[in-house]
Parts: C-alpha cells; structure tokens; sequence
C-alpha cells in the first residue's frame, strides 16, 4: 500500500499554464463592472423609462402639448390630468413628456458635439505637442474665462433663440473640458511603453493615434461624455428658465419651471414636475457616468 | 569572419532640459555581427536604453551614425526607414505595459503585419499559429487579451511580435527584469533558442551581469553615457581591467555563502555624478578608488589592449 | 527567540474568489540572527511581513488564524493603539521603494525626528537633532548637517535608503523587517547597502527579516533562510545548509535556475517549468507537485509534513519520507524522519571563482 502512494505520479502533471476562463476583453469585462454597480443602473433603467416615456408618452396622450383646454386651467393631478393642467388648460403630462424630448435631445447631442469636436482637439494637441499644443491650450484658456451666459446673448443676437442657438453654445464652451481631458489622457499614453513598442514597428502617427492612443482614452472620453449630458439639460432648462432658450408653446421644462414658478403657491404640480423630472434626469446621468468612470478605469482593476 | 550587420559611430544624445543640458549618451561606438549578441551593461542613468533606441533610430535627437547592412540609418528618408523596421526590432522591458491592453494577442502580434502589409488571409493565419507556438504559447491564445496572461506570458507576446516581420536584428531592453527568476530562465532560453535556430543578432542591454553571460558573446560596459570597457564575455568576466568594471564585478552576490564569506569587495565611493555636468576627466574618477590627477583632467579614450579587448582607461595596462 | 509565528493563515477577499495568501505559516526569529524569507511574486512573504507588522489592509484582508508571540503577547490580539506602539520602537520596517516610503513635501531630518518624538515624546527638539544627524551618519550619509535639511527627491536611491534605514532604526528596534530593500537598487549601491544591514544586524544586535527573492543575496548575508511557495514554508535551514544541501525539488530547482557569473559562457539555464499556483483553492495537494519532476501519487493526494532533517533544517516533501522496501508492507505509520532523499540528478556545472 505505502509503495503504491510513493511511486511516481503517472499522470501528466497540470502546468498551472491554462486557466480555463472564457476570454473576456476589456470592454466586457468594463461592462460587466458597470453592471454590478446598483446605483448606476437603477440610474440607467430610470433612463431607459425617461426615454420611453418621450418617445411613447405622447402617442398614448389623448391631448397634444399645445392643446388648451381653457375651462380646466390649473387643474391639479387627476383622473383626465395625469399630471395636472397649467394655466391654459394644457396637460402637464403631455408637456412633459415633450420638454423630456427636448431635454434629451440636448443633452445627448451637446454630448456628441463635444465628443466630436473635443475630442479631436485633444488629441491634436496631445499627440502633436509642442507650439500646437501651447497655441490650442492658451486659446482654451481664453474661451474658458468668457462667461458662458455672455456668449448665449451674443449668439442669441446672431441666430436667434431656440434648440439651434442652445447647441452651438454648448458646444462652443463644451469642448474645453474634453479636449483637455483627451491631451491629458493621449500625453500619458503616449509614454507607455507599447506606444513605443508601434512606433517600433513601424507604425505612422495616424495609426498610434488612432489604434492605440484613443482607444485607451475610450474610459475617461465616455465618463465624460455621460457627465456632459446632466450638465447640458441642466442649461438649457435654466436658459430657458431665463427666457433666453425655447420659445412658448414647445415645452421644455425650463419654460415649464418658468412659467410654474409664479404659481408655486398655489398650484405646486406645476413646478414640481418640471423641476422634479430635470433634477431626477441630472442624477440619474451623473450615477451612471460615476459608474461608468469606474467601471473603465484600469487601475481599479484587481 | 562573420560579416557585420549594424555599427553605431560616435551616437551621441543629448537632452535639453530646462536651460540645462542631460548628456545621455556620449560618442558611443558598438559593432554587432550578425549570429551575434553585444551585450550593453550599465547600471540606472548609464544611457544603455537611450543607447538602444538610438541604434534604431526611435531616438529623434540621437546625432551620429548608425549603419545597416552598409547603409546609413540617418541619411534614410521615411519609407526606407519603415522597412528597416522589419529588420531590426525591439523588445521592452516591462511586460505590463509594452502591450495594448485594448488588442487581442492575435491584433498585437499581427500588427506588425498589418503595418507592413505582409501576408493576408491563410497564409497569415498560419503565420500568427507558427509564432504563437514558436514562443511555447498555444494557438487558442490568440483570442486572448495581455491581462488575462502572466508576466512570463506576456514576454512571449512581445517577442512574437518582434520577430512576426522576420528581423534579422533585435534590440532586447531589459526583457528579463521584471519577471520572476524562474521564468527569466525561460525567456533567456526562448532567446538563445532563436538565435541559433533564426540566426538573429541581438542587442542585450541589461544592468544585471548574471544575466549577460548567457547570452552574449560579447559585453560593452557603459557608465554615465560612455563605453569604458568592450571585451568578449568570458574575458570581461574573468580579467576586467577598468575598475569600474572590477567593482561592478565584485559587487555582485553569488549564490554560495562560503563563497561569499571569502569575497573582498571593492566599494566605490561616493554617489555617481549628475548626467547634466559630468567632469571634464575620466567619468568615473570622482568614485575610482584608483583615481589619480591626470583622471581628473584628461578624458581616456578607448583603447585596444588586447585582440578584443578595449579600455578607456589611463592605467588599464597595469592593473 | 524573539518573535514566533505559529499557524499563521490569511485570506484575501476579491472580486473573483477569495486567495489563500498564507497557509500555516510557522517560523521564530532569534535575537541578532538574519533570517531571510524568499519566494517568487505571489509566494506570501510579504504578506508575512505585513502581517507582523498589522498593515494589511483590514477590510479585503482576514486573518482567520494564527499567532504572532513578540514578548509574550500575540501581536494579532492588540488593540490599534497598542500596535501603534510597537511599529517603529520594537519591530521597524523598510519598503521596496524608498521614493514613495518617504514623504516628499518633508525634509528627511523632519521625518525622522518625528518618528522619533513619537516614541520618546519627552525628548528634547535639539536631542533629537542631534541624535538624528548622528543616525544619518551612522548609516553612511556623507555630510549629515547638510543632509538633515533635504528633501526625498535631492537624495540618490541608495541615499534615500539609507534615509529609510535611519528612520527604522531611530528608535533602536529589536527587528527590523527589510521588504526587498535593494530590489530596486543598482547592483553596486546593494552591495553597501547590505553591508549596511550585516553592520547593524552584529554591532547593535537588530534581528533582521529580509524579505527578498534574489537567493545570492541571502547567501552572503543571512545566517538562516525560509523558502516559501504558494503560502506556505516549503524548506527552512541554515544558510550553508540551504545551498548546500538543498532537500525540497522547489529549492534545488530554484537555485539552479537562477544565473550565475561564476558559469562558463554556453552554460545553460535551467528554469522551472510552468508557473507558480494562483492561490484560489485550499486543495489537499502538495503545491508544487505539477510543477514538480519528483512528484508522487501521494503528491496529489495529500499536504506533505514538515520534516526535520536536523535541528536546523525542515523541509516539506513526500520524497524525504520514502519509506525503504523492508517497510513497504507495515502499518507503521508514514512518517520516517531521517532517511536519506532522492540524490540530486541535474548535472552540476560549478567553475569555482
């Protein structure tokens, strides 16, 4: 019995070499992490209802958001009001659910501008370097210390009010904050090592760029680009709110808030709602762009 | 004879900083044949890396001459220098980041490939399997990503790369430091297994000398920018003449305490002076135990003292 | 003896699954000895050193058994701040980098008169000054006065280790723990700084552990050295011993794969195939065994026990415990200390220097 446990192993030993893991690359692994994050995604799934609710919503409203019903002004929420009416019988909830198209639209497209135009910028700047660099830094610069509000009128006096005269004004001031997120990104990344290891093998500029440097500043550009959306409705809600965005009748919830805010007293739904949906919206991005920066950052990888 | 496959002349590299000046790499001078390693030690600040990428011409403010095959690497226009690059490549020292983490190790061992147009369709499939095997990984890692492999593995990847464009040359960057010992062994191995099988020359810079004698046949000696001692690999090991060399030598633990008990060290003085004012003299004499007043102000240049064997040294000959 | 550590196991929680970091883990440290634990990355041992000292990091990281015996108290049972106490003034520790185990906005004389005042908080200002300008220069910093008023980043890498050293021992520790301390130190300022450490082990009667995984440099320096694999001590001896006769195939395999410049050029490497555990499962294996060219069935079966080869030297294989044919058929139980191993069978191509 004792030899047979002291005679050589017969088998063939495991070398520990395999792991039998499915492969899993970077971004599914990202993902996988974003989802177990709670508080991002009961921020993405709220999202999710927001964006049917302004897809949808007006479909199954029987009234438009331009639709005055002026025996039922300033109806509080009820069984034919959902929400409530406003103070030309129109129904909150309608409007509501259009201001949620507007917002939407605005936030999610400020975004992408500023991916666009920021994210070419930045990466200008970092991957070439030098005077460039200076010269698109000090013009950033510049533009950073105009106050915002300022190019709004001025613009507003060039093209007029509206989602147009909002957009380009995001984006004009938005770009600062990405391009210098991507530099500060591409000019880390152009240290390391395997971006010496392609310039080894012969690869142009272009492709280090546009292989190697970007995609592994993909993390922080979608943080970003996340955090820019509740930033951006937030804007054009307040814009509004000032008069200087969207005019009466489309609905946004700034004119919403605006036109509610007098009425506070006595008609509170008037004001909550439109307050209510811009705050939950603005966190529920910035949940799911936290989540989404942790989500893509190596270093918390185990 | 073996014929010789890439001479750097007088590579000089200096970096400015602020308004000061890093002298990095100063006239440094190598030849490497080819089936042959040159092995370039020298400890942190030496300049061997610099020295390195100079060679491949990665170092835009290198000045000097490097020549391939004959032809010069500095008077080359972009697209020659692009195919040098097949010939002539190099593998990094730090397995974790030499390697994009967003490519598969199919993408990273392909890319070289892709840059050079080389090979599409089956015929690169059955490349990418011949030197994921070469390197003693398995075909079904190719669809794997760098964090899912050791640091061993991950060196593997790296040298597939390198030798996916068929390089006759390879400039190796301290492949080994940063794995553990058991596995530096195998990439040691894995390098000299390719040299003798595909003929290659490599450049080895390391700063442990262990390492070098496995796999040189010859050893430069760099200190502060400059090359104090070329000599053939067992010569440098058993009579170093400059005392640079001598103390590096001495310095070195072995693994044998009786041994080691018997050891007289020679410990240098001081602290290696700053890249940015080296001294007019001998770059070495302010830490030589054996320094004297022409050291100081005379620079020695690099002198054969035997078939092989170079000093930069007043007083080479009589140690 | 001065320190034991008895049983000791620490667990890592992790996104994944938890990682047996030490698995009964036993050693004592005696007064003035040098006792080196080596290993791999991965191996444990600076999970030990952590583990002594209390640093690890309370919420991912649980002792779940084990002693730590410093003076009769268990090191594992003390509150924070009785801890706080013996970090610094009885067990000292030195890191891997100096560069970020010193705190950059803070002059290096500062530094260590805190710690200092720490401990002895009725001390004079201008005592400690001194005694720091002394300690500086008794680790070797040239110019003290002047070196008191630096900061971190003026200072070389051997420098600032010495300024590490100067830290530790400000309080006159009775074991100084060294993490890799010239790991990240070129080959010839490792030399000084390790006679720096033979010089404070013999004068002031310090017991040091050295944590490292360079084995040439415990031959010159440590008088007892622990092998440690996948969380455990695999093989524990006397210095000469140990590279010597080195009995766990871990061991002999380690010191033959690691390069020496007393080989003749052409000589060949011989490394350890495969690649060290990942710690996640508690098997009742032998950790080595597929990795191992000795292995037995009763590898994979069973952990093997600590054996004692001499007062001095332990070492845990199934291949020390072979039993010879005349009790192949007994019940006797499998342990049989003292019986002669499996001779040593890779060539040896030793050139003496």
């Amino acid at each position: 019995m004792h030899e047979e446990l002291f005679a050589p192993l017969t088998k063939g030993p495991d070398l520990n070499e395999e792991e039998i893991q499915p492969s899993v690359s970077y971004w599914q692994e990202s993902l996988r992490r974003l989802r177990a994050n709670k508080p991002a995604m009961i921020g993405l799934w709220i999202l999710v209802f927001l964006c049917s609710m302004a897809i949808l919503g007006p479909f199954f409203s029987p009234y438009a958001y331009y639709e005055i019903h002026l025996p039922q002004i300033n109806m509080p929420p009820g069984q034919n009001y959902i929400f409530g009416t406003d103070e030309l019988g129109r129904d909150v909830f309608t409007r509501i659910c259009w201001g949620a198209r507007i917002s939407l639209f605005i936030g999610i497209m400020a975004a992408l501008l500023d991916l666009i135009v920021g994210v070419t910028i930045g990466s200008l700047a970092g991957s070439i370097g030098g005077k460039i660099d200076e010269i698109i830094m000090r013009i950033a610069d510049s533009m950073h210390s105009i106050p915002y509000l300022l190019i709004v009128i001025m613009l507003m006096v060039i093209m007029g009010t509206g989602i147009a005269t909002i957009l380009v004004a995001l984006t004009i001031t938005g770009w600062i904050g990405m391009a210098r997120i991507v530099r500060g990104q591409i000019m880390q990344l152009k240290e390391l090592d395997f971006v010496k290891a392609a310039q080894a093998l012969g690869a142009s500029k272009r492709r280090i760029l546009f292989r190697h440097l970007i995609p592994n500043a993909m993390g922080p550009i979608i943080a970003t680009m996340t955090l820019t959306i509740p930033s951006a409705i937030f804007t054009e809600a307040f814009l509004s709110f000032l008069g200087l965005g969207v005019q009466a009748p489309i609905a946004s919830w700034g004119t919403m808030a605006n036109d509610g805010l007098p009425a506070m007293r006595y008609f509170p739904w008037r004001l909550f709602f439109p307050a209510g949906f811009i705050s939950i919206t603005m966190l529920c991005f910035n949940l799911l762009g936290d989540g989404m920066r942790d989500a893509f950052d190596p270093r918390l990888r185990s | 004879m073996s014929k010789l496959l890439i001479e750097a002349k007088d590579l000089t590299v200096h970096f400015p900083i602020d308004r000061r000046l890093l002298q990095a790499v100063t006239k440094v001078s190598l030849q490497i044949d080819e089936g042959e390693t040159l092995g370039l030690v020298g400890e942190s600040g030496s300049g061997k890396s610099t020295t390195g990428r100079s060679i491949l011409r990665l170092e835009p403010r290198a000045t000097g001459d490097v020549t391939f095959e004959g032809r010069s690497l500095f008077a080359m226009n972009k697209q020659e220098l692009k195919a040098f690059r097949k010939s002539a490549q190099m593998i990094f020292q730090d397995p974790y980041a030499s390697l994009n983490p967003r490519m598969s190790a199919r993408e990273l061992i392909a890319e070289p490939l892709d840059i050079h147009r080389l090979e599409y369709g089956k015929a690169r499939e059955a490349r990418l399997r011949e030197l994921i095997e070469l390197v003693g990984l398995s075909p079904h890692h190719l669809g794997r990503f760098p964090h899912e492999f050791s640091g061993g593995q991950r060196q593997r990847l790296g040298i597939a790369r390198a030798l996916a464009a068929r390089p006759k040359f390879l400039v190796c960057d301290e492949p080994i430091s940063a794995l553990d010992v058991s596995v530096q062994a195998q990439i040691i191995n894995l390098l000299r297994q390719f040299q003798e099988e595909l003929g290659l020359s490599y450049l080895f810079i390391t700063h442990d000398l262990r390492v070098v004698k496995y796999l040189s046949h010859r050893v430069a000696v760099i200190y502060l920018g400059h090359i104090i001692e070329l000599a053939k690999a067992d010569e440098l090991f058993s009579s170093p003449l400059h005392p640079y060399t001598q103390a590096l030598l001495s310095a070195i633990p072995i693994p044998d305490p009786i041994l080691e008990k018997k050891r007289t060290r020679i410990f240098l003085k001081d602290e290696p002076p700053s890249p940015f004012a080296p001294p007019p003299g001998c770059v070495f004499c302010s830490r030589c135990p054996k320094a004297e007043e022409i050291c100081f102000l005379e620079r020695p240049a690099l002198k054969i003292l035997s078939p092989g064997h170079q000093v930069a040294c007043h007083f080479a000959a009589k140690f | 003896m001065i320190l034991k550590v008895a049983d000791l196991n620490v667990t890592f929680s992790t996104w994944k699954q938890p990682v047996y970091a030490l698995r009964g883990v036993h050693f004592q440290i005696n007064e003035g000895e040098i006792l080196a634990i080596v290993g791999e990355s991965g191996c444990g041992k600076s999970v030990t050193a952590k583990a002594i000292m209390r640093l690890l990091p309370k919420h991912s990281c649980l002792i779940n058994h084990g002693q730590v015996l410093y003076q009769d108290r268990d090191l594992l049972t003390l509150s924070e701040r009785a801890m706080r106490s013996i970090r610094g003034k009885e067990i000292a520790m030195i890191f891997q980098d100096p560069m970020t185990s010193l705190n950059p906005i803070k002059k290096i004389g500062l530094q260590i008169i805190e710690g200092l005042l720490l401990h002895h908080p009725e001390m004079k200002k201008s005592d400690a000054k001194n005694k720091v300008i002394d300690l500086l220069r008794s680790v070797g910093i040239a110019q003290p006065e002047e070196r008191f008023s630096a900061y971190p980043h003026t200072l070389s890498g051997g420098m600032r280790q010495r300024a590490m050293i100067a830290l530790a021992m400000a309080c006159e520790p009775k074991i100084l723990i060294a993490d890799e301390p010239t790991t990240a130190l070129d080959v010839t300022v490792q030399a000084q700084i390790l006679e720096l450490l033979k010089e404070i082990a013999h004068i002031r009667k310090t017991s040091i552990l050295l944590i490292t995984h360079d084995l040439s440099v415990v031959a010159g320096l440590c008088d007892r050295v622990l092998v440690m694999y996948a969380g455990q001590i695999i093989e524990e001896a006397s210095v000469n011993e140990l590279f010597n006769n080195p009995r766990h195939p871990y061991t002999k395999r380690l010191l033959h794969s690691i390069p020496r410049i007393d080989m003749p050029h052409g000589a060949r490497l011989h490394p350890i195939r495969g690649r060290p555990p990942t710690l996640h499962c508690k098997s009742n294996s032998c950790a080595f065994s597929p990795r191992c060219d000795e292995a037995m069935n009763i590898c994979c079966m069973q952990e093997p026990d600590k054996i004692s080869l001499s007062d001095s030297h332990h070492a845990a294989c199934w291949q020390l415990c072979r039993p010879s044919p005349s009790f192949a058929h007994s019940d006797a139980p499998l342990i049989f200390p003292d019986l002669p191993g499996k001779e040593d069978e890779l060539p040896k191509e030793k050139m003496h220097v």
